[in-house]
């Protein structure tokens, strides 16, 4: 997979509302029908990062069964960061979407 | 960082537990993937199995998460950090933008403080450390005679006396003489005089300079045989050469002589004034050479182990030997060893003494900035108290105190940039062009910060007990010791005293030096000249060498112009002399006389005159009075009876009593030779630039009894003597074109210059009095109103059980008084020893001069209490049941 790759996919989860790391690996398996077939595990270094970036945040919480849990939230340098990597994302598949398609 | 939860925030009491939060984590999404794995019919087992492929090596999320998390947590401490401190420093500056006027007070007092010291500072470095573009400056010594008794100090010396000093000296091993003497620079556009040195050959070994191109001098170079070679500076090398490599092995002509140019001088090197272009070799001083005519300087280097003092005595010890040997020439000769600078023990003192009062004026702004701290500490006690009830710890609030100086230090430091600068500039501008030491004056980074760092270590020192006091108030003392100060009338800590006492002496001390200064420098300025240079133009005429070689014809050029100039339209009068009518060097030119009819005079008194030549009409042009008998006319020709007109001073020492007219005196010591001399008149003194100078002796002779080449000419208009100048100018081309006009300026200026020194000098110890006074009033008011405000409640209730205010007024002033007075006794005392130090500089002032001396103690005294007196009568005039509510 591309770099940041996985990052992208992360706050695109986490557009939504706090998560945690199991709900976002659940979502993303939902959404691309499992193609992606990532090691959950590589999650977790990855939300570690982007919260020390600051483009996330973290609290402890309790689960729907009860259990203590920590969640992650997007804060806004996160939003305007996922905004501005989506953009170059679509021209970057689009662009490679025409190449393969010239015959 | 992650909010911890609740249960593992009370077991982890101390901090947070990244790798237990990591493990925490991961375990939930392990057991959460299992259950979903279950839940899609998988058995336990399978599911477990799956689920733990699925996530990927734990291990390896866990080092992952940690590596991250660690960074996270230093860069959490050093912003915690970085809080606490903008919070300190939001808060000093919330603490001093709330009190302006203590901000403003304080910052204007460090400014001065600080701005001063480092001015002073950076100028006496540039003055007694000069910097020069010579290796190990310091152990270069320059070498003068001088004598005493006739008034001549540091002067150049003769060629015997440098000859000898090379050959028996112990201390240095060379010694290079030189000379500064313009050439004319021809073979251009036009003739030039530029600045030239000749200077024996091994001057720039000594120096230790190596040239940029070329070679330096070689002794062969000053043999005088052809060709003559010269040296250029760098910056002529580019000026008149464009900088070509080429230049070394041309030809240049210097007074009309063929010159090869075999070197140029390193860029940024000069030595004695950065003016001087080219540099021509001279031959050694010949122990037979002339021992009257004291005209060359001599430079020479300490040798390693010799100390300044040791060559000093060395030399000294050597002038005695040849006042013995040559009693004629060199009887009550010194010779004298001087730094590149030649500062004598007067300067020396001064600077000393003007240095020591900045420094004690600064330590006075210290504590006078300190003492407003601790007052304004004592105003937040209640605040201080609070916020250690909260919890601050004794670190914190120390810390707060401690930014709170150095702010104050930093805007104060600022600030004093405004100080330096200007005065710094106009340094410069009135000293560099004359003294090349001081044109590149500038600001000394170094003093500057040494003196802002000395400011916060004072501020901290003197803050310090306040702030440790202060910082050890628990919520208990907040309770007991509101505001409004302690109950008990416990003597006033001698802190304050002491702080009272130390601004008040330093100021006494300050004020009276000063003023006696003042009063001498106002002395110096107001000794009538002796003449009137109102109206007059002075320019100079240098008759090159070159072009008139008999010395008959270079006379006649000058007689030239002056009877030209005197034939000008409505010019009052029109003459020339030697020099200015000013002692403008080290010391005048002084010639041993023989009085007919008096050999009874002991040899060590043998009489002298300082001697000029002067043409008809000087007297007039300058307006000096004849007193007596006549001045100079045509009658006194080449071949008439050989004359000379004296001074007022002159006639009195030497025939005290009688007509000085019609007596007769010979040049020269006792078995001179020349003619005798017949006194024909008698002129009013002219004084030299030092006032207390002995050489008001002035001997006149007329310019065709004793012809020179160079004429500095006086020309009286009468009216603006600027309108002047093109007249003047055309008179000397109608004499000869070619013949340069030097310095053509009014008088005044020319004397301006000359006397400028002292002016400035005078006006900056106004400022240095004025400061130190200000400093002693604002201190002792701030003093007073600390100590007042701190007894506000006791103040209050005395006001509230009947106590009479006057009565209260003056318990409050006996208290700040009583220090106050104590230092104006130690100021006198103190001032007394500085003032007998410096006699020397104190011209026709009395150094324990009782008028000086009582006003400034009247006035301290009396400043002192208006500046208690304010602050006490309002403290009386508190509400004495809110003073007391306040509680």
């Amino acid at each position: 997979m591309l770099r940041g790759t996985v990052d992208l996919l992360i706050l695109k989860a986490l557009t939504h509302g706090r998560q945690h790391g199991f709900a976002v690996a659940r979502w993303l398996e939902e959404v691309t029908g499992d193609v992606l077939r990532l090691e959950e595990g590589s999650l977790y270094p990855a939300l570690h990062r982007m919260e020390r970036r600051g483009w996330l945040e973290s609290e402890w919480g309790v689960s729907d069964n009860n259990r203590q849990v920590k969640y992650y939230r997007l804060t806004r340098r996160g939003r305007e960061y996922l905004q501005r990597e989506t953009s170059g994302w679509t021209e970057f598949a689009t662009a490679v979407f025409k190449v393969l398609q010239t015959t | 960082m992650s909010k911890t939860p609740m249960w593992r925030r009370y077991l982890r009491f101390w901090g947070t537990d990244p790798p237990a939060d990591v493990d925490a984590e991961i375990a939930f999404h392990v057991e959460q993937l299992t259950k979903h794995y279950v839940a899609r019919g998988m058995s336990p087992e399978q599911a477990q199995a799956q689920a733990s492929r699925r996530f990927g090596s734990v291990s390896r999320v866990r080092a992952d998460c940690l590596t991250v998390d660690k960074g996270l947590a230093q860069e959490v401490r050093r912003r915690e950090a970085l809080d606490a401190l903008r919070h300190d420093v939001g808060d000093a500056w919330r603490g001093l933008t709330k009190h302006p006027g203590f901000t403003a007070g304080a910052a204007l007092i460090l400014a001065l403080g600080i701005g001063l010291n480092t001015t002073v500072y950076s100028f006496n470095k540039a003055l007694l450390f000069p910097t020069v573009p010579i290796a190990d400056a310091p152990r270069v010594v320059r070498l003068w005679v001088q004598n005493m008794a006739r008034g001549v100090f540091i002067t150049p010396l003769s060629e015997g006396e440098v000859a000898d000093l090379a050959r028996v000296n112990r201390s240095f091993g060379a010694v290079a003489a030189y000379a500064v003497q313009p050439v004319t620079l021809t073979g251009g556009v036009d003739a030039e005089r530029i600045p030239a040195m000749r200077a024996t050959t091994n001057l720039f070994p000594l120096l230790r300079v190596s040239p940029a191109l070329g070679r330096t001098f070689t002794p062969e170079d000053a043999t005088g045989d052809e060709p003559a070679v010269a040296i250029l500076s760098h910056r002529t090398w580019q000026n008149r050469f464009a900088g070509d490599p080429q230049a070394v092995g041309r030809d240049i002509h210097l007074d009309g002589r063929r010159h090869t140019i075999v070197g140029i001088l390193p860029e940024g090197f000069w030595f004695e004034s950065r003016e001087i272009e080219v540099w021509l070799p001279r031959p050694s001083p010949r122990g037979d050479g002339a021992r009257d005519a004291r005209t060359l300087m001599a430079v020479a280097r300490l040798q390693e182990d010799v100390s300044s003092q040791a060559a000093q005595a060395d030399v000294q010890a050597l002038g005695k030997r040849l006042a013995q040997d040559h009693p004629d020439t060199n009887g009550g000769w010194d010779i004298v060893l001087t730094g590149l600078l030649p500062l004598g023990p007067g300067e020396n003192i001064f600077f000393a003494l003007v240095t020591t009062l900045l420094g004690l004026l600064l330590a006075a702004a210290c504590a006078h900035v300190a003492n407003l701290l601790l007052a304004r500490g004592m105003e937040r006690r209640g605040e201080i108290a609070i916020r250690a009830a909260l919890g601050a710890g004794r670190g914190r609030i120390l810390r707060q105190l401690f930014v709170e100086s150095v702010a104050l230090s930093i805007v104060g430091g600022a600030c004093s940039l405004l100080v330096s600068f200007p005065i710094l500039a106009q340094i410069r501008a009135l000293l560099g062009p004359r003294t090349p030491f001081l044109s590149d004056l500038s600001l000394d980074g170094v003093a500057l910060g040494i003196t802002a760092g000395l400011v916060v270590v004072a501020t901290l020192l003197f803050g310090l007990a306040p702030a440790l006091r202060l910082s050890s108030i628990t919520a208990g003392d907040a309770m007991r010791q509101p505001p409004g100060g302690p109950m008990t009338s416990r003597p006033r800590r001698p802190l304050t005293s002491l702080l009272i006492g130390l601004e008040v002496t330093i100021a006494t001390l300050a004020v009276i030096v000063s003023v006696l200064f003042v009063r001498a420098s106002s002395n110096v300025l107001s000794i009538p000249l002796g003449f009137k240079p109102e109206g007059v133009i002075t320019f100079r005429i240098e008759v090159p060498e070159y072009k008139y070689r008999q010395p008959d014809n270079a006379a006649r050029v000058l007689k030239e112009i002056h009877t030209r100039l005197q034939r000008l339209p409505s010019i009052a009068a029109a003459g020339a002399a030697v020099r200015l009518p000013l002692n403008l060097g080290p010391g005048l030119p002084t010639e041993a006389i023989m009085l007919d009819g008096r050999q009874d005079i002991p040899e060590d008194q043998s009489p002298w005159a300082v001697t000029s030549v002067v043409t008809p009409g000087y007297f007039e042009a300058l307006g000096i009075p004849v007193l007596d008998g006549r001045s100079f006319d045509d009658r006194d020709a080449a071949a008439s009876t050989p004359v000379a007109v004296v001074s007022r001073s002159m006639a009195r020492v030497y025939w005290p009593g009688q007509s000085a007219v019609g007596r007769r005196l010979r040049l020269g010591g006792a078995d001179a030779a020349g003619p005798w001399l017949t006194v024909i008149g008698v002129v009013d003194d002219v004084r030299p630039v030092d006032p207390s100078s002995p050489q008001v002796r002035q001997l006149y002779r007329p310019f065709d009894q004793g012809p020179v080449r160079a004429l500095t000419y006086f020309v009286a208009t009468g009216g603006d003597p600027t309108s002047r100048l093109q007249d003047v100018r055309l008179a000397v081309r109608e004499s000869d074109p070619e013949l340069p006009v030097l310095e053509l300026r009014a008088l005044t200026n020319a004397v301006g210059d000359v006397l400028s020194g002292g002016r400035l000098a005078t006006r900056s110890i106004w400022m240095n009095a004025a400061l130190a006074l200000a400093l002693a009033i604002t201190g002792v008011y701030s003093v007073v109103a600390f100590a007042s405000a701190r007894r506000r409640r006791e103040i209050a209730i005395r006001v509230a059980l009947g106590g009479s205010r006057p009565a209260i007024v003056a318990m409050l002033l006996r208290q700040a008084l009583r220090p106050a007075f104590v230092g104006v006794g130690i100021g006198l005392v103190l001032a007394a020893l500085a003032s007998r130090a410096i006699a020397l500089l104190l011209y026709g002032v009395d150094p324990l001069d009782p008028l000086t001396y009582g006003l400034t103690a009247a006035s301290l005294c009396v400043a002192a209490a208006a500046a208690s007196c304010f602050p006490a009568i309002r403290a009386t005039r508190v509400d004495a049941a809110g003073a007391l509510r306040s509680e």
